[in-house]
């Protein structure tokens, strides 16, 4: 019961996140529309015969009309955006009663309503990806992407009536190889290993922060060897995240690690995005943690 | 082509994704803008600011970014074609021109970009890539 608990509380859970991430997504968009207008850098005709070239399989008209009519025609009309938003909270919340009290037909509507919604998110967020030749959002755009495949198999899940949601299962798995592999790259480079990669990193990031700053300030007082000391936390934790699963406080402080982790980064970085994606990512490591240790 | 083509695969290939875009530290770029009319040389950095409430919504942060992405972007277009010619149909070039046409500094004015890298085995920054006078 309590695991049955836990499985609805996650669903309504993701897709509260699953919409956050698209309405910050499309609002972030929405206000730098004129790039990707007729005029701007982003222009469908500067990237054409880049776009055509790389997907012959599809006709030029329908691929036009997909990346770039479509598209703006989301943008300009957020109001029909924001109202599927309010559309898929209202089906999860619906869904989330009806599986609470009895699964009925109404519960299967609701469930195919949010698989429908679904598919658009992804194809429309598929759409930006290409558009932007896969660097609107770098990494965190492949973390989305992982969050809505994720949900749409639990949405299956829910519908064939499965008691474990494979959905986050795939979600964390993906989390963990993504931390890991990150350690991978960084072990293996001799600029991380002698802590200068750190260093490198903050001097020649664009951004303008008050941590920043205050960081690059401190540079020169501080010694390669804390720069080596805090680069080599870095990696140990990245490689050994699988040992979250082992207990309780180990969990917790890999958590708060992530948590710390992802909000420097903003903070020194800008990166908004990657704090977000992986931040909700991190609720399903939890139900694959929690799945482990109840049976 | 090749970085759209590696990214719609690895896009595509989203249940087994690729996670392999961390943390490696690359030659160091840097874009120039040069002004015909003046001859004078500025650098350009897609600079922005950070402030807490930039947690939800941080669009010119991102913008920034692309725009620097764009500009890495091009650098590794440059190294894959066989043709200089080619340079002026890459959309790289043409996505890099326009984001510099818009700028303040360039505006009325004809203009070139000149891409000066520097990477391990030197120690100042080396010309790299000059492009054509380009109209406003």
């Amino acid at each position: 019961m309590m695991i049955t608990n836990v499985i609805f509380n996650f669903t309504i859970y993701y897709f509260f996140a699953y919409a956050w991430l698209h309405l910050s997504l499309f609002f972030e968009l929405s206000k730098t529309t004129n790039n990707i207008t007729a005029n701007g850098p982003w222009a469908y005709q500067n990237t054409r015969s880049e776009i055509e070239n790389s997907l012959k399989w599809i006709p030029t008209k329908i691929l036009k009309f997909t990346l770039n009519d479509v598209l703006l025609h989301f943008i300009r009309f957020q109001k029909i955006f924001y109202g599927l938003i309010c559309i898929i909270i209202f089906l999860a919340i619906n869904s989330h009663h009806q599986i609470n009290s009895t699964f009925s037909n109404a519960t299967l509507v609701y469930l195919y309503g949010l698989i429908i919604l679904q598919f658009l998110f992804i194809f429309l967020h598929y759409v930006v990806c290409i558009r932007f030749r896969g660097l609107y959002n770098g990494g965190s755009d492949m973390m989305m992407m992982v969050i809505g495949i994720g949900q749409l198999i639990n949405l299956c899940c829910l519908i064939h009536g499965h008691h474990f949601m494979w959905g986050y299962l795939f979600i964390a798995v993906n989390l963990v190889i993504s931390y890991f592999k990150a350690g991978l790259v960084k072990a293996r480079s001799i600029d991380w290993i002698s802590g200068q990669a750190l260093v490198y990193f903050i001097e020649h990031t664009n951004s303008r922060s008050l941590l920043r700053s205050f960081v690059l300030l401190n540079t020169k007082n501080m010694s390669l060897f804390f720069w080596k000391c805090l680069s080599y936390s870095v990696i140990i934790i990245e490689l050994s995240m699988p040992l979250a699963l082992i207990s309780h406080s180990l969990f917790w402080f890999y958590a708060t690690w992530a948590f710390i982790f992802h909000l420097n980064n903003f903070l020194i970085f800008g990166l908004n995005r990657f704090f977000w994606t992986w931040v909700l990512a991190w609720p399903s490591f939890y139900y694959i943690f929690k799945v482990l240790h109840t049976y | 082509m090749s970085i759209l083509k590696s990214n719609f695969w690895q896009l595509s290939r989203v249940f087994l994704p690729h996670w392999g875009f961390f943390d490696i530290i690359g030659d160091d770029i840097q874009l120039y803008i040069e002004i015909e009319q003046t001859r004078k040389i500025e650098v350009i950095s897609f600079l922005y600011d950070i402030k807490l409430s930039n947690l939800f919504f941080n669009q010119y942060a991102h913008f920034a970014m692309l725009q620097k992405n764009v500009v890495e972007h091009f650098v590794s277009d440059l190294q894959n074609i066989s043709d200089q010619g080619e340079v002026y149909s890459l959309s790289s070039y043409k996505i890099l021109s326009q984001i510099l046409k818009n700028l303040e500094q360039v505006k009325e004015n004809n203009f070139r970009f000149i891409i000066k890298i520097k990477n391990n085995n030197h120690l100042d920054y080396q010309n790299y890539f000059q492009s054509d006078w380009i109209r406003p």
